[in-house]
């Protein structure tokens, strides 16, 4: 008891010398600066994967039926033909067995022309990808790409990341509770579309080699690219660099129309 | 007292039927009886940011573990430079407890972490478990940051009687664990055409009406639980009123400029073909309303709620500039978050400085009418930990 407290009142003394030196203070506020930053880049990032790698499937199976049960508002049920729609299950199949993937879900649902894949080995078209880009082989390259977030895990590792940054934010800003709110809208402004960014580019050099071996030329990914963002701008929906979620579609064309040149 | 006034007092008239009371309002120049004393704060930046940037980095390095002990020394020095007519406050409390409870937070929200991933349809539960455990960790927490504040050497304490809270959470947690059920479960059981609204209802109660009455229920029940030595802390409004106050003079200013700066930026944002800008709009948008609005209204309900308090012969003036506050407030947000959280002890001691110089104490009587009182046993820091996680207005 009594070595208990002189270690109390030892180290306390330690920490009034360390609050009265002005050197100590000095390497402590540059630490507060530097340690943070190190955690974000290169700490985060480990953290993540290792996380998402360890991620029962059975646990990543029920958020993705979860994300989608959440999403039926904005994406009701899919009105494509059931023969269209076993067409495309028995592709995703092929594709997914020369990914290494095993077995992939296909969910159909309605709405504009969009694809994504789900925690779960779960994919989903809609009823507008496959009105938009209509060649069923383009569609494939946009399924490749999926299988290339599936096989990477991306979603599970952004929500890792976005979370861990969150609350690395909120620990740094202290009891300031607007600080936190600020920290947290920062967090979901600039760090998740960076990173979705970067998922993008991976999915796409997977998509990419992925139909190389399939005997496929990336041209087909390039198209289907260039028709979705012709669809989009022809909506006029905006466009954006540091905020977006996807890279430029200009750049992401030119890399498969380059993939596709190399290889032929 | 009129039967009206003590139904008022009783919170038993109804929302629309409560008035706003002008005399209390923020800028009034009405003056409680007796002498005006000084309240100060005397603490500079620079001995408080190295303090703070010491225990900072030592809770960063110790993974949370010296957080208990950073705490007691940070609010050590804060209360002591905090003068009532020259008297410095004290703050007293053993980080061994808080530590305990800060270990218990870790354990409960990794819990909570794991088994709303593992099973994602156990999130509405949990949000429901969680404010149903609310009032308990609410007024313990309360109640351990009243009983280890002293002024004079007499103690503050507060009851430890979570009841006044129960409803008003329990409505909330319902309302937030219902809200976040998925879609696909209310389309099961809802025709197509029901679901909107209902979403709408199930988003916009809570914000409007649960949220504000559940904090206004907490505020007044901070001070009307509370008392300084034998003195019980007199607050002659009720929790209604206090709501019915913030909702007429404060969420009113809320909607317009909600309503306002909303179409100014749906106008921009229409303007600019650029997603960056838009979403950078969009923010700022976020930020007004929720940080700046809100505390708007806070600082308007806590100068309306300062007017009302009596401890004994002590009663206050407070002039808290609502629209001030809320710039300052938001300044500081966004110079923590530009300065990766450096700033925050130069902004905790400017804000002091601002409220010391705008809250006035008048003493009616001599300070020896305070007089010490047998003290309850010690709150529990471990639930003060748990309840500092929950994020709602708790400070004092």
């Amino acid at each position: 008891m009594t070595s208990t407290v002189s270690t109390q009142k030892l180290t306390s003394r330690w920490i009034d010398f360390a609050i009265a030196s002005r050197f100590t203070v000095a390497i402590s506020a540059m630490s507060l600066v530097f340690l943070p930053i190190f955690l974000v880049v290169v700490v985060l990032p480990k953290m993540s994967e290792l996380a998402a790698n360890h991620l029962p499937v059975s646990v990543e199976k029920r958020l993705g039926s979860y994300i989608l049960d959440s999403s039926e508002t904005w994406l009701p049920p899919s009105r494509m033909d059931i023969p269209t729609k076993e067409a495309y299950q028995e592709r995703v199949k092929k594709l997914a067995l020369l990914a290494g993937l095993g077995a992939v879900q296909v969910e159909f649902r309605a709405g504009p022309p969009n694809a994504f894949a789900l925690p779960g080995n779960t994919i989903v078209l809609t009823d507008g990808l496959v009105i938009t880009v209509a060649d069923p082989e383009e569609v494939d390259a946009v399924i490749a790409h999926e299988l290339g977030h599936l096989r990477q895990r991306h979603l599970i590792k952004t929500i890792v990341s976005t979370n861990l940054f969150t609350e690395i934010a909120l620990r740094l800003n202290g009891q300031d509770v607007v600080a936190r709110q600020m920290g947290s809208t920062l967090a979901s402004l600039s760090l998740a579309p960076h990173h979705s960014r970067q998922h993008e580019i991976e999915a796409d050099e997977f998509a990419i080699n992925l139909l190389i071996e399939n005997k496929k030329s990336p041209l087909l990914l390039a198209l289907a690219l260039s028709r979705l963002d012709n669809y989009y701008k022809a909506k006029g929906v905006a466009v954006g660099s540091y905020t977006s979620s996807h890279p430029d579609s200009d750049i992401r064309v030119q890399r498969a129309m380059d993939a596709a040149q190399i290889k032929k | 007292m009129s039967a009206q006034d003590k139904a008022v007092l009783d919170g038993e008239k109804l929302l629309l039927d409560v008035p706003v009371d002008s005399q209390f309002d923020a800028l009034s120049n009405e003056e409680p009886p007796g002498t005006a004393l000084r309240l100060e704060f005397t603490a500079s930046w620079p001995d408080y940011f190295r303090l703070w940037v010491v225990c900072q980095l030592l809770t960063l390095l110790s993974l949370g573990l010296y957080g208990p002990w950073a705490r007691a020394r940070k609010a050590k020095f804060l209360a002591k430079h905090w003068l009532l007519d020259g008297e410095p406050f004290a703050v007293n409390f053993s980080p061994i407890a808080l530590l305990k409870g800060r270990i218990l937070v870790f354990i409960l929200i990794f819990s909570a972490v794991v088994l709303g991933w593992w099973n994602p349809w156990l999130r509405p539960v949990l949000i429901f478990v969680s404010f149903l455990a609310a009032p308990f960790m609410l007024a313990n927490s309360l109640a351990f940051r009243w009983r280890t504040l002293s002024h004079r050497a007499i103690a503050f304490n507060s009851e430890n009687n979570s009841q006044p809270l129960v409803r008003v959470m329990i409505i909330l947690g319902v309302f937030l664990s219902l809200a976040t059920l998925p879609n696909s479960l209310w389309q099961k059981y809802l025709p197509h055409n029901g679901f909107m609204p209902l979403a709408v209802l199930f988003l916009t109660l809570p914000a409007l009406y649960f949220w504000p009455r559940a904090t206004s229920t907490l505020t007044h029940y901070r001070f009307s639980q509370a008392s300084w030595g034998a003195q019980r802390f007199d607050l002659q409004t009720s929790a209604k009123q206090i709501f019915a106050q913030m909702w007429r003079r404060a969420f009113s200013g809320w909607l317009i400029l909600m309503g306002t700066l909303g179409v100014v930026i749906a106008v921009l944002s229409l303007l600019s073909e650029n997603r960056d800008v838009q979403a950078a709009l969009s923010s700022v948008n976020y930020l007004l309303v929720t940080v700046f609005a809100v505390t708007f209204a806070r600082s308007r309900r806590l100068n309306f709620v300062l007017h009302r308090l009596h401890i004994g012969g002590l009663s206050f003036s407070s002039k808290m500039h609502p629209a001030q506050m809320s710039a300052l407030t938001t300044g500081y947000a966004l110079l923590a978050v530009c300065t990766l959280g450096l700033s925050v002890p130069w902004s905790t001691v400017h804000f002091c400085r601002w409220r010391a110089a705008r809250v006035t104490p008048y003493l009616d009587g001599q300070w020896s009418q305070f007089l010490p009182a047998m003290m309850d046993q010690p709150a529990s820091g471990v639930l003060d930990e748990l309840g500092n996680s929950f994020d709602i207005e708790i400070g004092i």
